[in-house]
């Protein structure tokens, strides 16, 4: 019975399955300062990109969200005619349920043959408020994205410990030999970070040529941070808690 | 019922259930855990971010502390530098700073932000200082040094 749990638990649901040809896919999940949450939302509102699915579980918390009197899944994908995916979550994911999430979107990226998966993230830095620039770090797991990273300014992440969703993530990818780009933006813990997620799409914007437009996000940025302190509220209880505390009670 | 009939009951119950079953009840035990975990959870935020009755914003909030002092910091977005209130006692910080414009979320107008923060130590609240920057206040709060000294015989 508890053999293809996963299989059975988690999927991606498709609207249209049009194949592209080796797309890009984007990856914006609630983490450190919501980097990537506030990247890929907006690079999906800039370029105008419709949903093209979502994630579903009965694994998930029941919630919906409503939008302009529109029911959404808090996990969804969209994509453009310019051979683009986004990823975006509106909740958090809990650790408990890391694995099988992983591993559903990654058994879908294989099957949609991805040229690469570009994860956005942000990596906590304590000076963040002196810091004008925050600098821009990434890990490239083929020639073709380093090769995309030497025409940037971003850095490359020399050392360091990677866990939580991201890590999840490029482990899964590399294991099935998806190509793979994790920036990782200096930016606050658990404020939401919008000038880190700029600093990022600039670096995309320039290895990628996908020509975002910066300056709505720029002067949006002090509204964006509002409107998702509830969002960053619910992520920092879960980066406080990689690991759920209750476990021995379930079986108790 | 006394304890021991209640004991035999539950015994042959279990040789009633097969294997099937009782994965089954620890699945659904499984979810209601996580279900609950993640509702408190929401509602905490809720409350830890709004009062709609004052139709206040409570900002993010992160606390540290180092060897000498007590920093608190807060995200306040769109607050402007002169409205800001900054209280403290011994062991409580207390801000309130206007937004440049007012803030819509569920149908509610908010206009301010307020919080009142316990501080995890005891601190000298007249030597505190406090800066800001893009829409970040912190407060640096030395702590107070409560000891007699003790000699090296």
């Amino acid at each position: 019975m508890l053999i293809g749990r996963s299989d059975a638990n988690m999927k991606v649901v498709e609207y249209d399955s049009s194949k592209m040809e080796s797309p890009y896919i984007f990856i914006g999940l609630p983490d450190v300062g919501l980097v990537g949450s506030i990247a890929v939302s907006y690079m999906i509102e800039s370029i105008k990109m419709t949903e093209i699915g979502y994630v579903e579980s009965d694994l998930f918390p029941p919630l919906l969200l409503v939008r302009n009197g529109e029911v959404k899944n808090p996990i969804r994908l969209y994509s453009n005619t310019t051979n683009i995916i986004a990823l975006i979550s509106e909740m958090p994911i809990h650790p408990s349920l890391l694995q099988e999430f992983v591993t559903s979107i990654a058994e879908w990226f294989k099957k949609v043959n991805p040229r690469l998966v570009v994860s956005i993230t942000g990596i906590p830095v304590q000076n963040r408020l002196n810091i004008d620039k925050p600098k821009v770090f990434y890990i490239a797991t083929d020639e073709h994205a380093s090769s995309l990273m030497r025409s940037t300014q971003a850095l490359v992440f020399e050392e360091g410990i990677l866990f939580g969703a991201y890590a999840a993530i490029l482990k899964a990818c590399m294991s099935r030999s998806i190509p793979t780009l994790t920036l990782f933006t200096q930016s606050h813990l658990n404020f939401p970070d919008p000038f880190a997620s700029i600093e990022a799409l600039e670096v995309l914007n320039k290895a990628l040529n996908i020509g975002i437009d910066l300056n709505e996000l720029r002067e949006e940025a002090e509204m964006i941070r509002i409107k998702t302190r509830e969002l960053m509220k619910q992520t920092e209880s879960m980066l406080a808690e990689p690991r759920l505390k209750a476990t021995p009670t379930f079986y108790g | 019922m006394n304890m021991s009939s209640e004991r035999r009951d539950k015994e042959e119950e279990g040789e009633r259930r097969d294997i099937f079953d009782v994965i089954e009840e620890m699945d659904r035990r499984m979810r209601k855990i996580m279900e609950r975990a993640f509702s408190s959870m929401i509602m905490d935020v809720d409350e830890q971010l709004y009062d709609i009755e004052r139709r206040e914003l409570k900002p993010l909030t992160q606390i540290s502390e180092t060897d000498e002092e007590v920093i608190v910091t807060l995200d306040i977005p769109c607050a402007s530098k002169e409205s800001i209130e900054l209280k403290a006692t011994e062991d409580t910080l207390f801000i309130r700073a206007r937004m440049d414009r007012c803030i819509t979320f569920s149908n509610v107008e908010f206009e301010n932000y307020s919080k009142s923060v316990r501080l995890p130590a005891r601190v000298e609240p007249k030597y505190a200082r406090a800066s800001f920057r893009n829409g970040i206040l912190q407060v640096r709060l030395p702590k107070k040094f409560e000891g007699t000294e003790i000699n090296i015989g």
